[in-house]
């Protein structure tokens, strides 16, 4: 199937969505409990939430169908890379742990990040970046230096003559 | 507003959690590719055929990384309604980033010894 066909049979889904996703907030604006400021208030609060969760659900259905290609996420020339890893499993601790922590405590307040956690990320962050430095750097020049000239013939004084 | 609290919880758990089971299930089934994480590049030298050395520097970053990673986890489940996340240790600090330290210094060594066994071939040439 040609891209633009795959594009016309995107569109249709997508009309739906917001369509009913309008409708829907229109019906909490309008028949929805309290004053007209919390209505507002509500209806703002559920569009964000469709809108991000149609964003992340569109990548992750993208990541699933393999249209957003994750096979070289930890690879560097061909082989897997430990400063990669180790910068991925950081990043989903933290980020598990922060999560944990605000379902915990009912959305009450962001949890406060200690000195010593932002060190440990800059750590890991900061390994990843030297690491491509260093790998950029000992790359050798494929041509290679220009080749030195030879030195040209020395004349001989008094040399060669009859 | 309770509905909209728990509505946007169950949202983040989809798609934080569906994100990171798609993540660990490629990592598992093959999808993203860990061949050669615990092994050094081929010095110049070295045949194609030969098999590619193991690398202590990168065994010990990965054991440290994964100790780390997990004794951090244990201390947010254990008590996860905290105010602010739990402080690591200066000392897992210390540790991580000596771990580190040692990986960069072996990098540092095999780019040296690539550099130089290019800069010799050049000058051969």
């Amino acid at each position: 199937m040609s891209e633009n066909g795959k594009d016309a049979k995107l569109i249709i889904p997508q009309v739906i969505m917001v369509v009913v996703f309008l409708v829907a907030a229109f019906l909490i604006a309008i028949y929805g409990p309290g004053t007209a400021k919390s209505r507002l208030t509500m209806t703002i609060g559920y569009a964000l939430l469709v809108l991000i969760f149609l964003f992340g659900m569109v990548i992750l259905v993208k990541i699933i169908r393999g249209n957003i290609d994750l096979s070289t996420l930890l690879s560097e020339d061909g082989k897997a890379s430990m400063s990669r890893f180790q910068l991925l499993v950081f990043t989903f601790v933290i980020a598990l742990s922060l999560f944990l922590m605000v379902v915990a405590q009912n959305g009450a307040k962001f949890p406060e990040i200690p000195a010593n956690v932002l060190t440990l990320l800059g750590i890991s962050a900061s390994t990843y970046a030297v690491s491509k430095g260093i790998q950029a750097g000992s790359k050798p020049d494929p041509n290679g230096p220009p080749p030195t000239p030879p030195p040209p013939p020395q004349r001989t004084i008094g040399g060669g003559g009859v | 507003m309770p509905y909209l609290l728990r509505a946007a919880r169950l949202e983040m758990i989809i798609l934080l959690g569906g994100l990171m089971i798609v993540v660990a299930s490629k990592v598992f089934a093959g999808g993203i590719g860990l061949a050669g994480l615990l092994t050094v590049s081929k010095r110049p030298g070295q045949s194609p055929n030969e098999p590619a050395e193991f690398s202590p520097a990168r065994a010990q970053m990965l054991m440290a990384t994964l100790l780390a990673a997990m004794y951090y986890l244990l201390q947010v489940i254990n008590n996860p309604s905290a105010a602010s996340l739990p402080d690591a240790p200066s000392t897992l600090v210390g540790v991580l980033g000596g771990s580190h330290a040692i990986y960069l210094g072996g990098k540092v060594q095999s780019a040296w010894d690539l550099l130089t066994a290019s800069q010799n071939k050049h000058s051969k040439e």
